[in-house]
C-alpha cells in the first residue's frame, strides 16, 4: 500500500482575502488539512520571537504543520524587492521565522519567465541565486532548514533547478516541486517529477490544461482532477520518490498564459532547452480542450468574486484529493 | 588558448569563398558586419562542446539589408547583384545530383549528356560507381566532355566513418576511400568531394552520433595535407537522419573548417525534425556544396510525416528559402536530390524517440512543428498498375527532376543559363 501524504495549501490559492497566518492555520484546521505553507512574508503581523511562537503554538494545538516561504532570492531578478533588504538577509530572516514556527524547508523563487531574456539569460540568475544560497549556508545548516528553491513562473525547467541546486549544496538545498510551473516551463508535470521528486522537499500542486493554439499552446491552471494531468500516476511516483514530502495545492485558476512556441523569437530566451522535455509538452497540448479564463460578472464586486471563486477552487481541491486520491492524513 | 569566436563573416569574392572569422585576438581581412551582435546575419555562439546558431528569422530579415549594403565593397558582387535583379535570376549555378535519377543505372557520360540535355551548370555526382574507371586519363576525358557542355562536374561518394553502419569496404578503408575521392576531385576538376557519416541508425550505435563525428573527425584529419594539396574541400553532408545541422557544424569545427565544408541537404534536415530553412542559417557558413529537394510535412499522429518532393511542390516556402540562400551562400552551387514519393513519420511524440536525440534541442523542433502544421497529409507514390516497376521507377524520377530544374529556372530564378 502506497503511503499516505501530507495534504495542505499555499496560502496563495486564496490571496484574495490577504489573510494572516492565524486565519489562514484556522481556515486549514476546518478544511482537516495536515499542513499549510505560508509563502508569502505579509501574512505575519510581526516577525518578533513571541509572536511567531504564539503562531507556532496555535499551529500545534490545530493540528497544522507549518511550512515558510518567501519570494525571490535572485538580486538580478526583475522579481526581486530590494526593499525588503539584501537577498542574503531577506533569506536569513526567512530561515529563522521558519526554525521558530517549526518549518524544515524555507521555500523561495528565483524569479520569473521574463528572468529567461535578462543579460546572461537564465544561467546568469542561477549563478547569481547559487551565490546567494551559499552566503547562507551555515545559517540554514544550523537551524536544520533547507532551502526550498521553486521551479516558479516559467523561470527554471527541472533540469536547469536541479542544476541549481547541485551547484549549492543538495546537503542544505532543495526543490519546492510546483506541477503548474512545469507547464509553464514547457514540461509535462508527470517528467517533472521524474526529475525534481528526490529533490522535492515542499510542492506546489494544481492541475494545468494545455492546448493547442494557432501561435502553439495556452495554458491554463485548473481545480484538481478538472485539467489534462493524470493524478493518479503522478502521486503513485510521489509516493514513490518523495514520500515525507507534503503536497500544499497552490490553486491559481483561470489565467490563460500563452506560450507561443510556433513563433521563431519565442525560442531565444530557451537555448538548451530540450527536445526530450518539450515534446512530452507539446504532446500534452494535443491532449487538452481550451477552457474559459475566470471572468467577473457583470456588476458584481471583484474582490468578493476573486475571494469566493478562489475559495471553492481551492475546497473543491482538497475534496478531490482526499476522495478521489486519497491524500491526506486526517480524515475528509 | 582558443581564440574567442565572435562572428563569422561570410562572403564570396569573384567565385570564391571568403569567410571571415572575427576572433578576439584577430581580425582578417574583408570584414562585413552585417548587422548588431544579437541579430548578427552569421552570428555562432561556440563553446568546446557546442555550436549553436542564435541567427533567428528576425534577425535574417533585419540583417538582409545590411548584407546588400555590404555587397558595395566589392564592385563586382554589386554590379552582379544589380543584374540579377533586373532579370530575376539570382546568378545561383544550378544542377542535378545522379541519385535523383538511380533507376536508371547511368553512367557518368551519359549523365553529363542528361544534365546538358536540361540547360543545367553543375553535375554533381554522388556515387563512384558511376564512373567506369577511376583512372586520371578517363576522369580528365570526362571533365572536358563536361566543360564543353558547359558544365562543372562535383564529385562524392559514401561513407568515411568507419564504425558507421553504413560504412562500405568497397573502396578500403575510410581514409583510403576519402584518399582516392579526393584524387578523382582533382582530375574531375570538383572543387568538393561529398562524404557522409552513415544514418539515422548511428545514433543509437555504442556511443552515439558523438562517437562516430569524432571518428570521422579522425578520418578527415588523416588525410587533411592530401585535401589542402589537391585544393578539394571535404563536403560533409547531414546525410539519412544522422547529423543535425549543429552537430555537423561541430564535426566540421573539430575536423578544420580550412579543409572540410558542409554539403547541405535540405531534404535531410527534415529527418532530423528541422526547418530546412532553420538548418540552412546554422550550415550556411559551411556550405560548400548541396544536395536540395522539397519536402512536405504534416503532422501524423506520433509526430510528423515527412515525404520528399519535387521542388514547389512540398511545405517550405522555396522563394524565402532561395532568398535566404543567395545572401547567405553567394558562389555555392543548387544541386536538386529528387527522392520522391515515400512517407516517413518521425515519431517523436514517443517517449522512447528522444534516446537516438538526447542533446536534441527544443527550439528545433519548435520550429519543425510550425512547418508541420502548414502541411496537408499526403498518400505515399504507387507504380501505375501492371507497368514495369523498374521502368515506372525510371519514368518517375525523371518526371520529378526535370519537372525541379524546370521550377528552380522559371519561378527561383536559378541557373545560370
Amino acid at each position: 500500500m502506497a503511503p499516505k501524504l501530507k495534504l495542505g495549501f499555499d496560502n496563495y490559492a486564496i490571496r484574495a482575502f490577504a489573510w494572516k497566518a492565524p486565519q489562514l492555520l484556522e481556515y486549514a484546521a476546518s478544511l482537516n488539512l495536515d499542513t499549510v505553507l505560508l509563502s508569502d512574508p505579509d501574512v505575519y503581523e510581526s516577525t518578533a520571537e513571541p509572536y511567531l511562537k504564539e503562531i507556532k503554538s496555535r499551529a500545534d494545538d490545530l493540528g497544522v504543520e507549518i511550512q515558510v516561504g518567501m519570494l525571490s532570492i535572485c538580486p538580478g531578478s526583475k522579481m526581486f524587492d530590494p526593499r525588503r533588504g539584501t537577498a542574503e538577509e531577506q533569506l536569513k530572516l526567512t530561515i529563522r521565522i521558519a526554525r521558530t514556527l517549526g518549518s524544515s524547508v524555507a521555500r523561495c523563487v528565483l524569479g520569473h519567465v521574463d528572468d529567461r531574456k535578462s543579460n546572461g539569460g537564465i544561467e546568469a540568475r542561477i549563478a547569481e541565486t547559487v551565490r546567494v544560497l551559499k552566503n547562507v549556508r551555515g545559517n540554514a545548516l544550523d537551524a536544520g532548514v533547507k532551502i526550498a528553491v521553486e521551479n516558479h513562473a516559467g523561470d527554471m525547467q527541472a533540469w536547469e533547478l536541479i542544476t541549481l541546486i547541485e551547484e549549492a549544496g543538495r546537503d542544505f538545498v532543495g526543490a519546492t516541486m510546483d506541477s503548474g510551473n512545469a507547464t509553464w516551463g514547457l514540461e509535462d508535470p508527470l517528467h517533472n517529477l521524474e526529475l525534481l521528486g528526490s529533490y522535492a522537499v515542499t510542492t506546489g500542486i494544481r492541475d494545468s490544461t494545455v492546448w493547442e493554439t494557432p501561435d502553439g499552446g495556452m495554458l491554463q491552471w485548473t481545480a484538481m482532477g478538472e485539467g489534462t494531468v493524470d493524478w493518479k500516476r503522478y502521486f503513485a511516483r510521489f509516493a514513490d520518490l518523495c514520500p515525507d514530502t507534503p503536497v500544499q495545492l497552490e490553486i491559481i485558476s483561470g489565467r490563460p498564459i500563452p506560450i507561443p512556441y510556433l513563433r521563431d523569437e519565442f525560442w531565444d530566451p530557451y537555448p538548451k532547452a530540450r527536445h526530450r522535455e518539450f515534446m512530452r509538452f507539446a504532446a500534452l497540448a494535443k491532449r487538452g480542450s481550451p477552457k474559459k479564463p475566470f471572468t467577473v460578472a457583470p456588476g458584481a464586486d471583484t474582490k468578493s468574486a476573486e475571494q469566493e471563486f478562489q475559495k471553492a477552487e481551492l475546497e473543491r481541491s482538497v475534496r478531490y484529493c482526499k476522495k478521489v486520491l486519497g491524500l491526506g492524513l486526517k480524515p475528509g | 588558448m582558443r581564440s574567442q569566436f565572435l562572428g563569422a563573416y561570410l562572403f564570396r569574392h569573384s567565385g570564391d569563398p571568403v569567410a571571415v572569422s572575427v576572433c578576439a585576438r584577430s581580425i582578417s581581412l574583408y570584414v562585413i558586419p552585417v548587422g548588431k551582435a544579437e541579430g548578427n546575419l552569421l552570428l555562432h555562439e561556440r563553446t568546446m562542446n557546442s555550436t549553436r546558431s542564435k541567427t533567428t528569422r528576425r534577425a535574417f530579415l533585419q540583417s538582409a539589408a545590411a548584407a546588400a549594403a555590404g555587397l558595395a565593397i566589392f564592385p563586382g558582387a554589386a554590379a552582379q547583384a544589380a543584374s540579377s535583379s533586373a532579370t530575376g535570376k539570382r546568378n545561383i549555378k544550378l544542377g542535378l545530383d545522379n541519385f535523383s535519377v538511380r533507376a536508371l543505372g547511368w553512367k557518368a557520360g551519359q549523365l553529363i549528356d542528361y544534365a546538358a540535355s536540361l540547360q543545367t551548370d553543375s553535375l554533381f555526382i554522388t556515387d563512384l560507381n558511376a564512373f567506369e574507371k577511376f583512372e586520371d586519363d578517363y576522369l580528365q576525358d570526362l571533365r572536358k566532355k563536361a566543360a564543353d557542355q558547359g558544365l562543372q562536374i562535383q564529385l562524392g561518394s559514401w561513407s568515411v566513418c568507419p564504425t558507421s553502419k553504413a560504412f562500405k569496404k568497397d573502396w578500403g578503408s575510410a581514409e583510403e576511400h576519402l584518399r582516392l575521392g579526393i584524387r578523382m576531385a582533382k582530375s574531375l576538376g570538383s572543387p568538393v568531394f561529398r562524404v557522409v557519416l552513415g544514418t539515422g541508425e548511428d545514433r543509437l550505435s555504442p556511443g552515439g552520433i558523438e562517437e562516430r563525428i569524432s571518428d570521422t573527425i579522425g578520418v578527415c584529419k588523416t588525410c587533411r595535407k592530401d585535401a589542402l594539396d589537391a585544393g578539394v574541400k571535404i563536403a560533409v553532408e547531414n546525410h539519412a537522419g544522422d547529423m543535425q545541422a549543429w552537430e555537423l557544424v561541430m564535426l566540421i569545427e573539430g575536423a578544420g573548417k580550412e579543409y572540410v565544408g558542409a554539403n547541405m541537404d535540405s531534404g535531410n534536415a527534415c529527418w532530423t525534425f528541422e526547418d530546412p530553412a532553420s538548418s540552412l542559417e546554422i550550415l550556411a557558413p559551411y556550405v560548400i556544396t548541396t544536395s536540395l529537394r522539397d519536402s512536405a510535412v504534416w503532422e501524423s499522429a506520433n509526430g510528423a510525416t515527412v515525404q520528399w518532393t519535387a521542388m514547389g511542390e512540398g511545405t517550405v516556402d522555396l522563394k524565402a528559402y532561395f532568398d535566404k540562400f543567395a545572401a547567405l551562400c553567394p558562389g555555392v552551387p543548387v544541386h536538386i536530390e529528387t527522392i520522391s514519393g515515400f512517407n516517413r513519420e518521425l515519431q517523436y511524440l514517443k517517449p522512447e524517440f528522444w534516446k537516438a536525440w538526447p542533446k536534441a534541442r527544443a527550439s528545433d523542433l519548435g520550429k519543425f512543428i510550425a512547418l508541420a502544421k502548414q502541411g496537408k497529409p499526403r498518400e505515399p507514390w504507387k507504380a501505375p498498375a501492371g507497368k514495369d516497376r523498374k521502368l515506372a521507377d525510371q519514368e518517375y524520377q525523371k518526371d520529378q527532376i526535370e519537372r525541379s530544374i524546370k521550377y528552380c529556372k522559371e519561378t527561383l530564378g536559378l541557373g545560370l543559363k
